[in-house]
């Protein structure tokens, strides 16, 4: 029987887009092995957290007590205070091992915010709690 | 494991098609054209309605399957991309160094919802790669059923029993044939 070019054409087209939708099917990663959840010790969130301004120093910058509460300080390593506000990102300001920090900035805060969050002794840090500075 | 051996038919079957369809022997034969891609034998044979249903099916769920293939791969990137930014963070622990607790629950959200979407989008591609199977399967019974249109008109048959009228009245004829 004679094969015409067209035959040819159709056959080789078939072939290459049998062997294409192959490949793609079979050549492609699945999506398996979900993981298991990370065994993280999460710490508390702090609570009762206190801003008090306690004025000006005689070395020209401005005197702040910082004070917080814990639920379970067990778990806790220590905790990170943040200055909100004063530029694009949360700016870490403190790192401390106590729920009271007296701390002393260039210049007033008010109206800027802080934030404290706990470490955990397993690396992992918790959410934080806000609030306004006076 | 099962992945492998259907890699390796798959392979297989392609070798063989391809090794026929190289033979000048067998490379007009209706059944390897239609096994080739659905609606080709039949439209060789001269059954140019099965042939336009066939190759229409095949088309729509080979575009299908293709399009779908296309969203399951991207999704199931995107689910690996998660997996291993949430696994990096045992790692980072690990090391000493602190993650939060919402980057974290932030990456597992988002790679559970990637793993939905991709088990999603594997369902569907798996329903156009059905219909494609079926559909050629489907082509290959018909073509190997099938007897070729040769586009010859068949004859009724001729009554075995006439009636001849003549001037002196009417004769019944019975034929016999053997």
């Amino acid at each position: 029987m004679l094969i015409t070019r067209h035959q040819t054409l159709l056959r080789n087209g078939a072939l290459a887009l049998l062997f294409s939708l192959s490949a793609l099917v079979l050549g492609c990663p699945k999506h398996e092995d979900f993981p298991a959840a990370l065994d993280l010790v999460v710490p508390p969130t702090p609570d009762s957290f206190v801003i008090t301004y306690d004025g000006p120093n005689v070395n020209g910058g401005f005197d702040y007590t910082l004070q917080w509460a814990i639920s379970d300080p067990a778990t806790v390593d220590r905790y990170r205070v943040y200055l909100i506000g004063a530029s694009v990102e949360p700016e870490m300001v403190a790192e401390t091992d106590n729920t009271q920090l007296p701390a002393t900035f260039p210049f007033r805060i008010t109206g800027l915010r802080l934030a404290v969050s706990a470490v955990s002794t397993g690396n992992v840090e918790g959410d934080s709690v806000e609030k306004i500075a006076p | 494991m099962i992945r492998g051996q259907l890699k390796r038919t798959v392979a297989a079957i392609l070798a063989v098609l391809v090794l026929s369809a190289g033979s000048p022997a067998l490379a007009a034969d209706s059944v390897i054209l239609s096994a080739l891609f659905p609606g080709l034998g039949q439209a060789q044979d001269g059954h140019y309605t099965k042939a336009t249903i066939f190759a229409s099916a095949a088309l729509i769920s080979a575009t299908g399957l293709f399009a779908t293939q296309v969203e399951y791969a991207r999704s199931t990137e995107r689910y690996e991309n998660e997996k291993r930014t949430y696994l990096h963070y045992q790692d980072e622990i690990d090391a000493g160094q602190v993650v939060s607790i919402d980057d974290v629950n932030a990456t597992y959200a988002n790679m559970d919802a990637a793993y939905n979407d991709a088990d999603n989008d594997e369902k569907w591609r798996n329903i156009f790669l059905g219909a494609f199977i079926a559909t050629w399967s489907l082509n290959l019974v018909d073509i190997l059923l099938s007897d070729k249109d040769t586009g010859e008109i068949q004859q009724p048959a001729e009554p075995n029993t006439s009636l001849e009228l003549n001037s002196e009245g009417f004769r019944v004829v019975r034929t016999l044939r053997f």
